[in-house]
């Protein structure tokens, strides 16, 4: 009997906690379809006849959010090809080779993924402004490249070192040489990994604001930026907002969720087991 | 042909050039500048290590300092506790478990940046939700509205990073009591032992290095608190919420007070190097592995 009562208060405490975790996302998803009036109401409405006209406004007429989602798109997947063309050699060495710096780059890879990214933003500034290159993609595509090539690393490594080396191994011993070993074992197996890693990383350039704030420019601005600068005034801006921020929330939202399982594991950088 | 034991600094080389090219280069660029008088459009005058004085005595910074560690404090403790009851009680739920983990990922998915405006909507004063909801229970809010007193500011900010990252702890911690083998627990449980003896002197103890690993990832990350700043409070009211690193960014690429901002940045740059360390010793260096 008390054990049943003890079961029943864990459903109504993870219940009341699930609801509380969600009610902001359900919250702005609602403030994308509400009329304007029903914004700034005292109190907050919770019903009111929902319309799809500010969608139609940010992507139809007259679209207003398409440019900032295409820049989205090719900042965030050109940086994330990169990262990985760049972190998947030095994964592939950290997860099967013993080297006498080994530890130490490692450590020092974390390190940067765990780094303020503020303290290279100055330096950052003026280093892209000598190069011309300030309101441009490849500004904040190398840029980006400080916390996804670290991640991109750690995340990869944790791949491959569940991929038995045996299987090289014998491939070796069939007169493979590493290299081939690599491509025509490693890789089909691993691909999953590439896949997911690339996913992750392609969600933090998305979801980032810092690097196109400072180095980016009109022309080349995703949509954090953009629906940040409507917030500073009242009316029905907040429902561009919200629809600006629906678009932000379903790509990461979708992704962690299908891979939630590798999500937990791979951010605990590091600390894997 | 290469020798295969030059394999290893083959294959890291690229990211590592790259790298020393994104992280070395600019903090030799900060650190020569901090030695320096340069205020943009200024002539670059040598002053020696006046910035580095002119940083540690100036009591923004040191507001800003004493905000950031509290912040950071204040978040990993409540998101600890928070997790760790969370995941107690998802961990005993046994149907409908997978469907509470994804939607539990789900803040951790929002950018920062839209959580910051989000919960800056339901502050608002009488028309935002948690300001209705909280008036409503008759819990006294100030008149300036949450976000424009300096007490309520800060908790507001906490609470929309307790909300954003909470889940993420308690996703951590459950992946931690599920690999708890369930056959140590057993047997205390026939040997008689209680729920709470069995938590304190079995489950705590093995989930302990996980507690504080998420917990050191997480006081970095906070200690890194830009984005949500920047859109709730711009570090206000006054600069009572200013977080180092949204101070460094007015003084850096806002105000262009750029010598002074060489020098805050390595000094900022310093003590997260101290937290990383000790991060790291814990994990990848852990001694005698």
């Amino acid at each position: 009997m008390k054990a049943k009562l003890l079961n029943y208060l864990r459903y109504i405490f993870v219940g009341l906690i699930v609801a509380m975790f969600m009610f902001p996302i359900v919250w702005v998803i609602m403030l994308s379809l509400k009329p304007p009036e029903y914004n700034f109401t005292i109190p907050p409405s919770f019903i009111f006849p929902p319309t799809l006209r500010h969608y139609w406004w940010s992507l139809v007429d007259p679209g207003y959010y398409n440019k900032h989602i295409y820049n989205s798109i090719i900042l965030s997947s050109v940086a994330t090809v990169m990262a990985i063309a760049l972190s998947a050699p030095a994964a592939y060495a950290f997860s099967r080779f013993g080297f006498k710096l080994k530890n130490f780059l490692m450590g020092w890879y974390l390190g940067l993924y765990l780094a303020p990214p503020i303290v290279f933003l100055t330096p950052y500034y003026f280093i892209m402004k000598s190069l011309g290159l300030i309101g441009t993609y490849p500004a904040i595509w190398i840029a980006f490249q400080i916390f996804s090539v670290p991640l991109g690393v750690w995340l990869l490594k944790n791949f491959f070192d569940e991929v038995p080396r045996e299987l090289e191994e014998a491939a070796m011993l069939d007169g493979c040489g590493r290299l081939r070993a690599l491509i025509h074992i490693i890789l089909p197996v691993g691909a999953p990994g590439f896949i997911i890693t690339a996913l992750f990383i392609f969600v933090f350039c998305w979801n980032n604001l810092l690097f196109p704030m400072a180095l980016g420019g009109p022309e080349v601005k995703p949509l954090t930026l953009s629906t940040m600068e409507h917030f500073r005034m009242i009316g029905v801006t907040w429902n561009y907002i919200a629809t600006g921020s629906v678009f932000i929330m379903t790509i990461p939202a979708i992704i962690f969720i299908i891979f939630r399982r590798y999500l937990v594991r791979g951010l605990m950088l590091g600390a894997a087991r | 042909m290469l020798k295969e034991s030059k394999y290893p600094y083959f294959l890291v080389l690229p990211s590592l050039i790259f790298l020393i090219l994104l992280t070395i280069y600019p903090l030799f660029y900060a650190l020569y500048y901090s030695f320096h008088y340069w205020v943009i459009g200024s002539p670059v005058i040598f002053i020696g290590l006046d910035n580095y004085y002119f940083v540690l005595t100036n009591p923004l910074f040191i507001n800003s300092l004493i905000i950031t560690l509290k912040f950071s404090g204040i978040v990993v403790a409540i998101q600890l506790l928070l997790g760790l009851a969370i995941a107690l009680g998802v961990s005993g739920i046994k149907r409908g478990q997978g469907l509470i983990c994804a939607l539990l990922i789900m803040p951790m998915s929002v950018a920062p940046v839209i959580a910051g405006i989000i919960f800056r909507y339901l502050y608002f004063k009488g028309t935002g939700v948690v300001h209705y909801f909280l008036s409503l229970l008759g819990i006294p809010l100030p008149p300036e509205g949450i976000l424009g007193n300096p007490d309520t500011a800060f908790w507001g900010l906490v609470v929309t990073d307790v909300w954003e990252w909470t889940p993420f702890i308690s996703l951590i911690i459950l992946a931690s009591l599920l690999s708890v083998p369930s056959d140590i627990v057993e047997a205390a449980r026939v040997d008689g032992a209680s729920s709470v003896k069995i938590f304190r002197h079995i489950t705590l103890p093995l989930i302990k290095p996980t507690l504080f690993i998420a917990a050191m990832l997480r006081f970095m990350q906070a200690y890194n608190t830009f984005d949500i700043v920047y859109v709730e409070t711009g570090g206000g009211p006054g600069t009572t919420t200013q977080t180092l690193s949204h101070y460094l960014f007015y003084e850096g690429l806002v105000y262009y007070r750029l010598g002074y901002a060489s020098a805050l940045t390595l000094i900022i740059f310093l003590i997260a190097i101290v937290v990383i360390n000790i991060y790291l010793k814990f994990t990848i260096f852990r001694g005698g592995e």
